[in-house]
């Protein structure tokens, strides 16, 4: 079997581009129903692994040892193999969870309000009068 | 009689709110200080963990922030919208300078005092400001956020809205003097007017819905050598405004509406009669002689309680 195409191998790459720039084109997923977004994406993520492989230990392969040549690494998905499945990086961001229940007024421009009165419409007992005062 | 009154202190301030059944009572109450909390974790400007904070560290880049923060933020671009920048929310800067860098109970016992500023934000600056509702904030570079003005009105308005949504009858709030009626009946609530929390009662009127603000220049006063100052500043000159109304009173379709127009009255000067009516806003302005003139439905006065 033929040493398979490397990322530094100029062959491996003519023909890996050459296989993805004819999908791109026709719009074929060389995958099942995966979308040319999805390739792109595979595509990062293949170079981006393809760039931090280790190899694995004795009696396992490294992470392109037992994929097809023809086969753009995004095929693989579905592939428990740690090495060859594409990962999506989340950067980590700050975070706080804090669940409550928000109630937001609309803002309103300056105007309009209520009618103020000298005397109640109702005679009331009990609260006393709401301040209104600066403060 | 069980009682449909109560009041705490929050957001450094006075709240009193008062229901029509008693039996909500303690849900009312239980409510405000939610919410009330939120918005003092959220848009404290004397908290060193809060989001304004955060805000105020990094002019000129978007900082991610409580989506509360936002709301609030925005409330205060509208106030500065509609008060042709007389209200401002970019005042945290000169407010610092003039040495109201901590809360106000602490003010007292300041002993060394920062430069003052020289010149304030332009005053159209407020419109560089820009919102992600999703949660970011980007205030121009060399300003910083205050919300003082508008905070406690939309905080107001805030508890307000809870109360519409888990309230079953009426309610009002006060926040700091600043005012909204919830589930409005065919009854009205009586507001006392003073010049400072626990003042003499000067008016009493009785108001059916929305809000009612009070803005005044006599209670957070502060002195420093070589001046008196308070906390209403002139986005103009960065400084105190002019003394010409000791308070201003108004009322609005919310709270923070009421409370944009008592702040740019109070601004404006000898100009805020004019601009009330040319607003149509229902106002009780006291000049600092004591007279009283009136804009809008504002009626004749009511008897002290």
């Amino acid at each position: 079997m033929d040493a398979l195409p490397t990322r530094d191998d100029p062959r491996g790459r003519r023909r890996n581009r050459y296989q993805h720039a004819v999908a791109a084109l026709t719009g074929l997923a060389t995958a099942g129903s995966l979308t040319a977004t999805g390739w792109i994406a595979g595509q990062a993520a293949h170079t981006w692994q393809t760039a931090h492989q280790t190899t694995t230990g004795p009696g396992g392969s490294s992470s392109t040892g037992n994929r097809h040549p023809s086969t753009p690494a995004s095929a693989t998905r579905g592939d428990d193999r740690e090495g060859e499945r594409p990962r999506i990086v989340l950067r980590e961001r700050p975070t706080r969870t804090r669940t409550s229940t928000r109630y937001v007024a609309p803002a309103a421009p300056v105007g309009g309000g209520g009618t103020v009165s000298s005397t109640p419409t109702h005679v009331t007992q009990g609260a006393p009068p709401a301040p209104s005062s600066g403060s | 009689m069980s009682r449909t009154h109560a009041g705490f202190v929050a957001l450094g301030t006075d709240v009193y709110l008062a229901v029509r059944d008693n039996k909500e009572l303690g849900h009312a109450i239980a409510l405000a200080r939610t919410v009330l909390q939120d918005v003092d974790a959220v848009a404290s400007r004397f908290r060193a963990d809060s989001d304004l904070t955060a805000v105020n560290a990094a002019p000129g880049r978007w900082v991610t922030v409580d989506p509360l923060l936002v709301g609030a933020v925005d409330a205060a671009v509208a106030a500065a919208e509609a008060s042709g920048g007389m209200v401002s929310p970019l005042l945290g800067r000169p407010l610092v300078a003039l040495g109201y860098d901590r809360d106000f109970a602490l003010l007292a016992e300041r002993r060394t005092w920062p430069e003052p500023v020289t010149a304030p934000p332009p005053l159209d600056a407020w419109r560089e400001i820009r919102t992600d509702a999703a949660g970011r904030v980007r205030i121009p570079a060399g300003t910083a956020l205050d919300l003082g003005s508008i905070g406690k009105a939309w905080a107001a308005d805030l508890v307000a809205a809870a109360y519409e949504q888990e309230l079953r009858s009426g309610a009002i709030v006060s926040v700091g003097g600043d005012l909204r009626i919830a589930h409005p009946d065919d009854r009205t609530w009586a507001v006392a007017l003073s010049e400072g929390p626990g003042g003499r009662v000067t008016c009493v009127v009785h108001l059916d819905r929305g809000g009612l603000a009070t803005s005044s220049t006599r209670v957070r006063r502060w002195g420093r050598p070589g001046a008196r100052l308070h906390h209403v500043l002139d986005p103009r000159t960065g400084l105190p405004a002019p003394e010409t109304w000791h308070s201003v009173s108004a009322t609005g379709d919310t709270c923070a509406a009421a409370n944009t127009a008592t702040t740019a009255a109070v601004v404006l000067g000898a100009d805020a009669p004019a601009w009330l009516d040319a607003h149509a806003v229902t106002a009780r302005l006291v000049s600092a002689d004591g007279a009283v003139r009136r804009t809008g439905g504002w009626p004749l006065e009511g008897r002290a309680a």
